[in-house]
């Protein structure tokens, strides 16, 4: 046995936990490399330690950055595409425990007069517990007000895997996975399956939110919820969901307005029934024609691997879900992403010893596509792979152990010739 | 922290000494899955009827599951076990506690102790990471591979198959 490389292999793994001091590791938490020093705790701040980056450029071409290391959330910012970064500004100041995996990240996103919102899961003492933290900033990053807890109902149950987004009149909307229905069914020896879908909104810049509100029982537990403005300004939300009896197919909400959320659609019909959890959610981005793009993992036995499919109809009808990946490669984790009468779908590929990123394009709204290329790799861990788009071009936002935090320009030549 | 800390210093004790195995304070130590040892360890098995386990302590249906391989062993079910916690070393404590307390501490007990996709890779390279994932293995061939909590009677059907195999084996 070669012990050189088994104690790198297990150093790699079990610095998560040493290197992140309260964040939540996980199987598919990113974790500081072995010779680096953030396995030392006292170690400053830093973006080369840090745990899940989020990241969102503003309509300055400025990329901000939201990640976990030692119980904070920080924020830092680039303003030369990935290049270099600014000093980073803890989002909460007194440390807690926060959820820092694949699945589950800190998300940031944008007011429209300069806000800068956070979101979080802060993890409690029992296992799937938590709750949904958010914080802003007015003065451009410099600081932010102290954490709001999202939840109305503070008891010590799941208020997890939150998604966050700005709806064009500048409302914020948070939707998570809540289980006081569930906790509320054991009380009273209901069965109920899986959590709920919760949703609350503000109207006054994130100093407030109003009261929860239940989109739909019977989310799956433990996927990430996706969400996307609508041409019309109002937020979309995409997630796992589980249908009839164990069937772990995709759901859909739109909104009228901030409290006028439509019926939940099932948006695929791979009918994975199976008692577990996939840790594997969905991706979702709406074009300006108002075209959803949707892509998603199943593994049902006849229909399998990643799909893709478009709904001109806000997911009453959809497109023919296409296959992409190779499925023999654990072909996974995939982002998708609309601009200009263009597609990317972007997702992670193991050959075994590296993990490969692919790319393809539709400059047809999603019928017709180029093949599948690599545009990075990298070996040992990796965190999920994210499209991010400035003004001029569309990037793969990639953390990695070998190579850290990356902006990785793709289809540079389409975008650099236009005006 | 000051517990990732600990159990960290224990695994890297045990590493040096070539001994991977993690003290849980059960019957059965946990050892580290590193690249290989997968394949090992179907190896070792590859004379008789076996069952692979895969769960992490972040997966709802997997206490289920545990529960119901607890459950199993209690009624003297024949099978042989092997459980694999995608979790890591840093959980030692809170995997050996929850196998306990499932009547699971005898069981060959691993977690995983490489990158999860490069070890999903080796054990499976269709399976994404749904937990809990189970195979059964026969002369280490995978016979079955079910995403999600087994039933009584998927286990049933397996174990009357292996029986008469074995039963056919034992006349000849």
């Amino acid at each position: 046995m070669d012990v050189t490389k088994a104690c790198a292999g297990l150093l790699l793994t079990i610095s998560v936990a040493c290197g992140a001091v309260a964040a939540e590791h996980d199987h598919a938490a990113m974790a500081p490399s072995a010779d680096s020093p953030c396995q030392d705790s006292t170690q400053p701040a830093s973006l080369r330690c840090g745990l899940t980056p989020s990241s969102v450029f503003d309509s300055r071409g400025r990329l901000w950055l939201v990640w976990v290391q030692g119980g904070h959330v920080y924020l830092n910012r680039s303003d030369d595409r990935g290049r270099t970064f600014s000093a980073p500004v803890a989002v909460n100041r007194t440390p807690e425990k926060i959820a820092a995996h694949g699945e589950n990240r800190p998300k940031i996103a944008l007011g429209p007069e300069g806000q800068l919102y956070v979101s979080w899961t802060q993890t409690l003492e029992k296992r799937f517990t938590g709750h949904i933290r958010f914080a802003r900033s007015l003065d451009g990053g410099r600081s932010f007000d102290a954490p709001l807890t999202v939840n109305d109902d503070h008891a010590e149950i799941g208020h997890r895997f939150e998604s966050l987004v700005v709806d064009d009149a500048g409302r914020i909307f948070l939707a998570w996975l809540d289980k006081r229905d569930q906790a509320a069914a054991q009380r009273s020896g209901k069965p109920y399956r899986g959590a709920a879908l919760y949703y609350a909104w503000s109207d006054d810049a994130g100093r407030s939110f109003k009261a929860n509100r239940k989109l739909r029982d019977s989310s799956c537990e433990c996927c990430r919820i996706v969400s996307a403005v609508d041409p019309d300004g109002n937020p979309a939300f995409l997630w796992r969901h589980v249908f009839g009896d164990n069937i772990r197919d995709h759901a859909l909400v739109t909104f009228a307005g901030p409290e006028q959320p439509g019926e939940t659609v099932r948006v695929t019909f791979d009918e994975w029934q199976v008692d577990a959890c996939p840790h594997h959610g969905p991706a979702l981005a709406i074009d300006a024609q108002g075209i959803y793009h949707m892509a998603w993992y199943n593994n049902a036995a006849q229909r399998h691997g990643l799909f893709y499919a478009f709904s001109r109809d806000a997911g009453r009808t959809l497109s023919e879900p296409m296959s992409f990946g190779n499925y023999a490669a654990a072909a996974g984790h995939p982002s998708v992403l609309a601009r200009d009468g263009r597609v990317y779908l972007l997702w992670q590929e193991f050959d075994g010893a590296a993990t490969h990123l692919k790319l393809m394009q539709s400059s047809e709204g999603g019928r017709q596509w180029s093949p599948a290329r690599d545009v990075a790799h990298a070996d040992g861990e990796v965190d999920y792979p994210f499209l991010v788009a400035d003004a001029m071009r569309v990037y793969a936002a990639w953390q990695t152990h070998a190579d850290g935090y990356r902006l990785i320009p793709l289809d540079e030549a389409a975008h650099a010739s236009r005006p | 922290m000051h517990r990732a800390l600990k159990l960290f210093g224990v695994s890297m004790l045990a590493l040096s000494t070539l001994n991977v195995a993690v003290p849980v304070g059960a019957v059965e130590p946990l050892q580290v899955m590193l690249p290989g040892r997968y394949t090992q360890m179907m190896a070792r098995h590859s004379d008789t009827p076996f069952i692979v386990g895969f769960w992490s302590l972040d997966c709802p249906p997997c206490y289920r599951e545990l529960a119901f391989w607890g459950e199993q062993r209690r009624e003297g079910a024949r099978m042989h076990l092997v459980l694999i916690s995608t979790d890591t070393a840093g959980d030692a404590e809170e995997i050996g506690a929850l196998l306990k307390h499932y009547g699971l501490q005898d069981v060959e007990t691993w977690v995983f102790g490489a990158p999860a996709q490069q070890l999903r890779f080796e054990a499976d390279r269709h399976w994404q990471g749904e937990l809990p994932r189970t195979y059964l293995i026969d002369k280490g061939r995978v016979v079955d591979a079910v995403s999600g909590v087994i039933d009584a009677a998927q286990l049933r059907q397996w174990q009357e198959k292996m029986g008469s195999e074995m039963n056919s084996a034992a006349a000849k």
